[in-house]
């Protein structure tokens, strides 16, 4: 009896896990569907917007003349480049920040006023100072992901429970103990969140980085096909700049759950 | 000084500056021996751990002179552990670093060694490497007790430390807590809002009143151990206890 109600209950686990599944792709299998269709009827300009099959044939081939994967490559390069300077400094400083009044009453200011100015707005900028090299990217790339890091591992610092700053204090933990086994576990969480939020962010300013001034990377890519009427090759980058994304918070997020197991 | 008590609290008041001023409390005077259990009983809001925090050394902004072996406290202390009403554990250490936790500057070797000791004593052998998360409340506070414990401190402050504890819990944690003070012979500061709990565990019972918070009475609590709390001699305690709180006093 009780055997036939577990057989059951897994029975009932593995359908409802299969339904989550079917959830998860079927809008997106029925929109493509729907797609594919009307690009076959004719009805959508295969100029303005080639139908899924053309989309896929295409991508199948600038896999194969490894123009996908070298724009892909170089563009990932920059964002990880980027993205671990931003990372590292915002986590630090933010990390300080968060534990000093004075540094953060002295910097607070600054900080409130740069992070609503759009990573893309230092474009310009950027040229002027850095050309059109690597630099210019990677520095792009940086202020994209920093700011935002920073409020989130500022905020998830103060936030930090009085009580266990109370306790801290009673034990007479010294200070650096403190620091990296109470108050940055404290913020763990807010920190991921900030790293994810920042992630995306990157991403976003190296293709618009790309997009002005570069003469390789996706972005540039996607730039250089709208010039030749080439629709296919766009929406190609634009996805894979899409999975890349996804994939890469994927994985912080895994990162994440490894590090944060208390939760 | 006149005499040498173990710890002696002269003159302590502490007032809140805030919106509204309060005087947690006003004028608290007494002295303790060495290896005494004193209980602290008073309605809500009447200073008790305001009290325990000054004279565990956490709270340094008050008037007044608390003296612990001859010394002025002014900052918390190695040689004095505190217990909470919340275990305040760190959830993202399993039950061994929470212990180790307070440790500084200890071989490895021996630190694994005396954290064990402590879990041992506390009855957690078997959750060692469990997280925060795993354990039930009365456990939680188990391992909040044996971080308080491991440094060996010579005075250990307890802030209604099984208040959250359902009814069998708290009287077993009691129990555990009389046998681990056994053997050490700490001098025990606990405060609590439960007469009963006051009444088992104590040598003395200091009852407080409120607004401004202050010493209503020293209640000498010298009955033998182990204590029957259906004894004639517990009710009589009790009774004396109940009565300093509610004989003449208009409640708020
Ligand atoms: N940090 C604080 N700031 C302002 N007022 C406080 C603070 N801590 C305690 N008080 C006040 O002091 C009084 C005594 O508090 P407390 O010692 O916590 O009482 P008890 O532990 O007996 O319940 C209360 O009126 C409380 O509001
Ligand atoms: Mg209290």
């Amino acid at each position: 009896m009780g055997k036939s109600i577990s057989y059951k209950k897994i029975f009932q686990n593995k359908r409802q896990k299969a339904l989550h599944g079917v959830e998860y792709v079927g809008l997106v299998i029925v929109l493509i569907a729907i797609w594919q269709t009307a690009s076959s009827l004719g009805w959508l300009n295969p100029l303005t917007l080639p139908s899924p099959a053309k989309i896929v044939e295409t991508f199948i081939a600038l896999i194969k003349k490894g123009t996908l994967l070298t724009n892909l490559w170089i563009s990932s390069r920059r964002v990880l480049t980027g993205y671990a300077i931003s990372a590292v400094s915002a986590v630090v400083l933010g990390v300080i920040m968060g534990l000093s009044p004075h540094f953060k009453r002295m910097t607070d200011l600054i900080v409130q006023v740069m992070k609503p100015i759009p990573p893309i707005s230092w474009i310009p900028l950027v040229i002027l100072w850095f050309g059109i090299g690597e630099s210019g990217k990677v520095f792009l790339i940086f202020i994209g992901g920093f700011f935002t890091i920073l409020v989130n591992v500022v905020d998830g610092i103060r936030r930090i429970d009085v009580k266990l700053v109370e306790l801290s204090n009673a034990m007479v933990i010294p200070r650096m103990k403190y620091v990296f086994q109470v108050v940055i576990p404290y913020a763990a969480p807010n920190i991921f969140t900030g790293l994810r939020v920042g992630l995306g962010q990157s991403w976003m300013c190296v293709v618009a980085a790309e997009l002005v001034a570069s003469s390789t990377g996706l972005g540039y890519m996607i730039m250089y096909a709208r010039q030749f009427g080439q629709t296919d090759v766009v929406i190609v980058g634009m996805l894979t700049i899409g999975i890349i994304g996804k994939v890469m918070d994927s994985i912080l997020l895994f990162v994440e759950k490894r590090v944060i197991r208390w939760k | 000084m006149t005499n040498k008590a173990f710890i002696s609290v002269e003159n302590v008041s502490r007032v809140f500056t805030g919106e509204n001023t309060v005087t947690a409390i006003q004028d608290v005077s007494f002295t303790m021996n060495k290896g005494e259990f004193l209980c602290i009983v008073g309605q809500s809001g009447c200073g008790k751990s305001t009290l325990l925090r000054i004279m565990a050394g956490i709270d340094p902004s008050h008037e007044g002179v608390v003296s612990i072996n001859g010394e002025v406290v002014k900052k918390p202390d190695k040689t004095r552990g505190v217990v909470f009403q919340e275990a305040r554990l760190l959830d993202w250490m399993n039950v061994c670093s929470n212990v180790g936790f307070p440790l500084q500057g200890m071989e490895k070797d021996a630190k694994k060694k005396l954290v064990e000791e402590y879990v041992t004593l506390v009855g957690l052998t078997d959750f060692k490497k469990s997280y925060p998360r795993e354990l039930s409340g009365g456990m939680a506070q188990r391992v909040s007790i044996a971080r308080a414990l491991v440094n060996k401190p010579e005075v250990l402050f307890m802030d209604e430390p099984f208040g959250a504890l359902d009814y069998m819990t708290k009287i077993n944690m009691q129990n555990e807590l009389l046998r681990i003070r056994e053997k050490s012979r700490m001098t025990v500061i606990f405060v609590t809002h439960d007469i009963d709990e006051a009444v088992y565990l104590s040598d003395r019972i200091l009852v407080m009143s409120k607004n401004p918070g202050r010493i209503k009475e020293i209640i000498d609590n010298p009955m033998p151990r182990p204590r029957d709390r259906n004894s004639e001699a517990f009710l009589n305690v009790r009774k004396q206890v109940y009565d300093c709180f509610f004989i003449n006093n208009v409640m708020d």
